[in-house]
């Protein structure tokens, strides 16, 4: 299955990516994807076990289990607004 | 009504545009842009959203604060894209018949954005560039 993959802020100037497509096997969990996004981009490995994931626009933990065609976004700590 | 947009924001017309005669209280935040972050000089802001995500987000704020407060109208705005020192970057207004509970309301919605709603902003000083909350290793 494919599952659509979206970086922002800071992630996506380290990936130098903005939106990718990943092949997964089915039942793919959260913590499967996130594995393979440390595979896939090296320089994100610090960032291990605290990526923030949401899958079509809601957040979501790592048991999730991802569908076909799932957008799933890695979220950066938000600090939009003002103090 | 939410709006996430690259243009400035114009706080009267988003005001005006919320009041109505059941209203006694309408409340208009502002956040603006700050010169010094840290003691650094910040010479201007970039915003960067996950736009539908964050329309959800909002949406949800919105319905929350209508059923637990006596709110009639809401207007969040945030801007996003190059903000120059000063200018505004969130306006949330709010009116209600009374003013107490669109005090409460519009804090709880400031700080819920702060939480849950995938904005960010990027300071830009002299010499570098940093995303706000990035996390440091």
């Amino acid at each position: 299955m494919q599952i659509k993959i979206k970086f922002f802020a800071f992630y996506k100037e380290k990936t130098k990516t903005k939106n990718t497509i990943i092949e997964m096997q089915q039942n793919a969990t959260i913590q499967d994807l996130s594995e393979l996004i440390i595979k896939n981009y090296p320089n994100l490995s610090k960032f291990k076990n605290k990526f923030i994931f949401a899958v079509n626009y809601e957040y979501q933990d790592y048991k999730y289990i991802l569908n076909d065609c799932d957008e799933v976004a890695l979220i950066p700590p938000v600090s939009g607004g003002s103090k | 009504m939410i709006k996430i947009t690259f243009d400035k924001l114009n706080p009267e017309l988003i005001t005006n545009s919320i009041k109505n005669p059941n209203n006694g209280a309408v409340i208009t935040f502002l956040g603006t842009t700050r010169n010094y972050t840290e003691n650094r000089k910040v010479l201007h802001l970039e915003y960067e959203a996950y736009a539908p995500m964050a329309e959800k987000k909002l949406n949800e704020i919105i319905k929350y604060i209508q059923k637990k407060w006596d709110i009639n109208d809401i207007y969040i705005a945030h801007r996003l894209g190059k903000v120059e020192i000063g200018e505004i970057s969130l306006v949330v207004s709010i009116s209600s018949p009374h003013r107490k509970s669109a005090f409460i309301a519009c804090e709880y919605v400031i700080d819920t954005l702060k939480l849950t709603v995938p904005i960010w902003k990027k300071e830009f000083f002299q010499d570098e560039s940093k995303w706000v909350n990035e996390p440091k290793f």
